[in-house]
């Protein structure tokens, strides 16, 4: 469930379209780059290492002054990591290439529209080990979106109202249920197929004022196909529906050698989908669990650093994020559901380094983790909830 | 100074201060490794000649440049790899910046050849199947490449360049018996491999002869991600290339160039 939100995530950051340099001239490129290397160790499994790389490449073509086109290219990869619980194994990794057009109308002094149109493509390769271009939850998105921006005085300063609204259709050309395969016919087994095509829409707004943002979202995901288990454990004719609302704030701040830059977020899901608990593949009795996706999530992120010259600058930082299950009973280490309790999953980072600017656009880091990942599900054969591990990453960082 | 070797030791002893299942864990990653590589023998190959391939633009005002790949490698000091004797690039500029219509980029051809001379030294051409050792009976590789590069000035320090490459890799290794190898049978490594590299990447100036320069690409064909961070100075060029699926990660390179 979380893996198809995390890669709307990435099709939805629209952050990096309204971060292009704007500037008085014709043909304005845009580039953006990281690169990081780690080595894992979890207090238990074997040691891993993994690899993340993004980078941005996108022009702005200023055809009069008030009418412009930005064309804005993304590579993300997320290789081998320590995930949050109830997302993915340490070893998927995500490869994703999206592409978006955005037309910038400056309709009056104050006002700006930019509709756009977005096309990305996301490759996922599970623990399994799928070949590129085969995983079970690869995707397609096209859609589009129209966004306008409000600028007007605050306290002497200026401040951007932006509000957006984005439709994406996403297929999921590999996705099926082996289940629903395993235990129907060969005809039947076909139906299994774009059981996760579905339709987004979202709802944002946003405002920043020097130097501090707060933002809402709010998406509803529709499927095509998917329907709803009932309790009898068959699929009844309603079919899933999911929505997300999530809210975030924060601000950035140098103070003499110190800079911050922490952030809030809290998110609910909700979704009408249940769930059945089966034991085994041939299990004849599964439980059902009604409401059993839905959560409220809260995150805090605190990263800090200390410049201790022009180029070197030490840094630490925390996140922590926790999910609570409205519904959603924890498993037993026998993977039975421990009645009068609800599942709660906590995930801390403690981060610490250095970090060296090396011009005036690029910078290198070195980092140290600490994870600790606790949570009161038990059951952990396929992924793990209660864990802890040590990380340490190598990277580069470029932005123009 | 100290202080900063204090930290790394720190960090090194807090990162390696786990019970004792080292052993387990490297051998563990070990085997993960050589099972890549037996996977896709040319791919692993070709992340070689991805190291003698030069997708940077020419200096401005410089026309014609020629490169060579002198040393690479899988561990952190560079040393001679398969396409160090012979290698060989050229890229010619057609386009200067700005010359035909402002805005207009520099634009570079760029083509290059490399094939391995180090083989024939471990081949053994009179290996037999029935000798008590297995030997290379024989070991072709090589392959070539061709790139057009665009580059725009962001600022007078800084261009940005867009590339597309188009390489061919040749392998034909033979052992003079079967070996078993994580429990395959392998007498013979032979394969083309074809690869289609759109790439992207910034070039600060810092002083006169003084580059400093970092590049990200994908291979389309492969699904191949690289990205390269290098120090370009007027003949020597000390690069560290990354590869973020590879056998072997971090790979650190010396070129020499001269451009005319």
């Amino acid at each position: 469930m979380k893996r198809h939100l995390a890669a709307l995530t990435v099709l939805l950051s629209g952050g990096a379209l309204s971060a292009a340099p704007l500037e008085n001239r014709f043909f304005t490129p845009y580039f953006d780059m990281g690169v990081s290397q780690g080595a894992y160790l979890p207090s238990s499994g074997d040691f891993f290492s993994g690899a993340h790389m993004n980078m941005n490449v996108g022009a702005l073509a200023k055809i009069t002054d008030k009418h412009s086109i930005f064309a804005l290219y993304g590579l993300n990869f997320a290789g081998q990591a320590f995930r949050f619980q109830d997302t993915s194994e340490f070893d998927s990794k995500d490869l994703s290439h999206n592409f978006n057009f955005e037309y910038r109308w400056q309709v009056l002094d104050f006002l700006r529209l930019r509709p756009s149109a977005a096309y990305g493509m996301n490759y996922t390769r599970t623990a399994a080990g799928e070949i590129w271009g085969e995983g079970l939850y690869d995707s397609k998105s096209v859609g589009g979106g129209l966004a306008a921006d409000y600028t007007f005085g605050m306290f002497d300063k200026d401040a951007t109202l932006t509000a957006n609204w984005i439709y994406r259709q996403i297929k999921f050309p590999n996705y099926t249920d082996i289940i629903r395969e395993f235990q129907g016919t060969d005809s039947q087994a076909e139906l299994a197929g774009g059981l996760k095509d579905q339709k987004l829409a979202e709802y944002g707004a946003m405002l920043s004022w020097n130097r501090i943002f707060a933002r809402f979202r709010y998406n509803t995901i529709n499927y095509d196909n998917e329907r709803v288990v009932q309790s009898n454990g068959v699929y009844g004719a309603e079919k899933q529906k999911d929505s997300n609302i999530i809210l975030s704030g924060g601000f950035s701040r140098n103070l003499w050698i110190f800079e911050a830059s922490p952030e809030l977020s809290y998110a609910t899901h909700r979704s009408n989908q249940n769930f059945l608990l089966f034991q085994s593949v041939t299990d004849p009795s599964p439980v059902f669990a009604a409401n059993f996706y839905d959560y409220n999530e809260m995150g805090i992120a605190l990263p800090f650093f200390m410049n201790l010259t022009k180029k070197w600058a030490l840094n630490l930082g925390l996140d922590w994020k926790r999910r609570s299950y409205s519904d959603r009973e924890p498993r037993s280490g026998t993977n039975a559901f421990i009645a009068g309790e609800k599942q709660t999953n906590n995930f801390v980072i403690f981060t610490g380094g250095v970090r060296k600017k090396m011009n005036e656009v690029a910078s290198m880091f070195l980092t140290y983790s600490q994870v600790v990942a606790t949570s009161n599900n038990k059951f952990q054969r396929y992924l793990p909830t209660n864990y802890s591990g040590q990380s340490i990453l190598l990277g580069f960082r470029l932005t123009y | 100074m100290r202080n900063k070797k204090l930290l790394l030791f720190a960090l090194a002893a807090a990162f390696l201060a786990q019970p004792l299942r080292a052993e387990n864990q490297f051998q563990s990653f070990g085997i993960q490794q050589a099972g890549k590589l037996l996977a896709n023998p040319p791919l692993f190959f070709y992340e070689f000649q991805r190291n003698m391939e030069s997708t940077f633009p020419l200096p401005p005002g410089k026309r014609f440049g020629v490169n060579t790949h002198l040393l690479g490698g899988i561990i952190i000091i560079p040393l001679p790899d398969v396409t160090s004797v012979f290698n060989f690039s050229a890229k010619v500029r057609v386009h200067p910046e700005s010359k035909l219509a402002p805005g207009i980029p520099q634009v570079d051809l760029v083509g290059g050849y490399w094939n391995s001379a180090l083989t024939s030294m471990v081949v053994d051409k009179n290996a037999k199947t029935t000798d008590t050792e297995t030997k290379l009976s024989r070991a072709e590789l090589g392959g070539n490449y061709g790139a057009v590069v665009f580059t725009s000035s962001l600022e007078p320090r800084v261009r940005l360049f867009w590339s597309y490459k188009f390489s061919r890799m040749n392998m034909d290794i033979g052992l003079s018996k079967p070996e078993v190898i994580l429990g395959n049978s392998v007498s013979a490594f032979k394969s083309e491999l074809t690869e289609h590299t759109v790439a992207a990447g910034l070039e600060h100036t810092y002083g006169e002869n003084k580059r400093w320069i970092l590049e990200g690409g994908y291979g389309v064909r492969n699904s191949l991600l690289s990205a390269k961070v290098s120090w370009y100075r007027k003949y020597l060029e000390l690069g560290l290339n990354i590869y973020p699926e590879s056998v072997f990660i971090m790979q650190p390179q010396l070129n020499l160039h001269f451009n005319f």
